[in-house]
């Protein structure tokens, strides 16, 4: 979702909102630490080259306060082996990437605060709830968007 | 919502070792509540009291966050199964003590404890368990968090109040490096070196051979909104999703 938004493709003003929400303490969003990584690779695969510093700026801004960032630690890493390992027994083959994000909601879910969602745009993801992860997995959304919002700096 | 908890003594019940056990009960969950929620109040009501069965099922209440008494309630059901299996019990002196205290009812008369949580029952039947605390884990990373109580007697250190768990975690900082404690008492820092966490929650506990520390920068309100439309993008082209997918699938 987040190279969506810096895409500025569909939806992006739903992305923002979360954020706004986010930033007022409203609601929380966890990402992990290596969504850092696989935003920046798209970003550079894009333009082709590595980035300019002013992008990498914005880069920077984007992934910190209200976004919390969650560190793919020695103990994110053991979860995803086994819950990769775990989802081959119901025949479903989870990419490493895949498992790091899930397993990490998962974590999340259990130690520091319950999650109502994990949202993505993905539908090989948004497959694997309920049988293979029990927390919801669903696009990002919003009840209602704000009638004016601040235009985009 | 995991809010009740229950203990229950089977066999020949002596009402001394019930109130033991009642008492190490009441211990626990409040040494579990000063770990997991500091700063937090809970109230832990017995709701119901079943002499037949020497149970008591008990509901924590929370003055703000019941995702507190959640994670408290699944704390005693991991404690629970950590006795069931003699298994060492990961979490602070107070809370292995007060654990302790309940086991301890186990004499013969007593035959079984069951610790439960929303129909997760753990069956404890020898008072015994390992005393050995479960083995850290460490690896090298960052930890972010902000810094309180440096300390420069005998040892040099400091405690991070690290951004996701919100609890102290003890950096200990080596004398030829007193230069990187300059400035950060207050602030909200990024310390890399060796973290030591703990096994089970994978919580931050200690930072060894620190690297560096570095002062994380306020950021101001709605900074993020820059980064929409950083990248030229237009209708026809890859989307966001088959790119992450594509990159995805490829490793």
């Amino acid at each position: 979702m987040f190279l969506r938004y810096i895409n500025n493709e569909s939806e992006s003003s739903i992305i923002e909102e979360l954020m706004r929400r986010a930033e007022s303490n409203q609601i929380n969003i966890f990402t992990s630490t290596i969504t850092i990584a696989e935003v920046t690779h798209a970003a550079q695969e894009r333009n082709q080259s590595a980035l300019n510093s002013d992008v990498e700026s914005v880069l920077q801004n984007l992934f910190g306060p209200p976004i919390k960032l969650v560190d793919y630690s020695i103990t994110i890493g053991y979860e995803t082996r086994n819950f990769i390992r775990t989802a081959m027994t119901h025949s479903k083959k989870i990419k490493p990437i895949d498992g790091i994000h899930l397993t990490t909601a998962s974590w999340i879910d259990r130690y520091i605060v319950r999650l109502d969602e994990f949202n993505t745009y993905d539908q090989e993801l948004k497959s694997l709830y309920p049988n293979i992860i029990p927390i919801e997995i669903i696009e990002p959304h919003v009840d209602q968007l704000p009638l004016f919002s601040n235009p985009v700096p | 919502m995991k809010n009740k908890v229950f203990l229950t003594l089977n066999g020949e019940i002596p009402v001394n070792l019930f109130a033991e056990a009642i008492s190490g009960l009441s211990s626990l969950l409040n040494a579990l509540t000063e770990e997991i929620a500091a700063g937090k109040t809970i109230e832990w009501q017995i709701i119901e009291l079943s002499a037949g069965s020497a149970t008591a099922v008990i509901q924590g209440i929370a003055d703000t966050d019941e995702d507190d008494v959640e994670k408290i309630t699944t704390a005693y059901a991991l404690i629970g199964q950590q006795l069931q299996f003699g298994k060492p019990i990961p979490y602070s002196p107070k809370v292995i003590q007060s654990a302790r205290k309940i086991a301890s009812v186990l004499d013969g008369k007593v035959s079984s404890i069951e610790f439960g949580v929303d129909g997760q029952i753990y069956h404890i039947t020898q008072p015994g368990f390992q005393e050995k605390p479960v083995t850290k884990a460490y690896s090298y990373g960052v930890i972010t968090g902000k810094v309180e109580n440096l300390i420069g007697h005998k040892t040099l250190k400091f405690t991070l109040y690290d951004n996701l768990f919100n609890r102290g975690v003890t950096c200990y900082v080596e004398e030829e490096k007193r230069e990187l404690l300059r400035n950060i008492w207050g602030k909200t820092v990024s310390v890399t070196g060796y973290i030591y966490r703990d096994i089970i929650t994978g919580r931050p506990l200690e930072i060894h051979d620190i690297e560096s520390i570095q002062i994380v920068p306020l950021r101001e309100p709605g900074a993020y909104k820059k980064a929409r439309g950083a990248l030229p993008w237009q209708p026809g082209d890859e989307t966001a999703d088959q790119t992450i997918r594509r990159l995805r699938d490829d490793n």
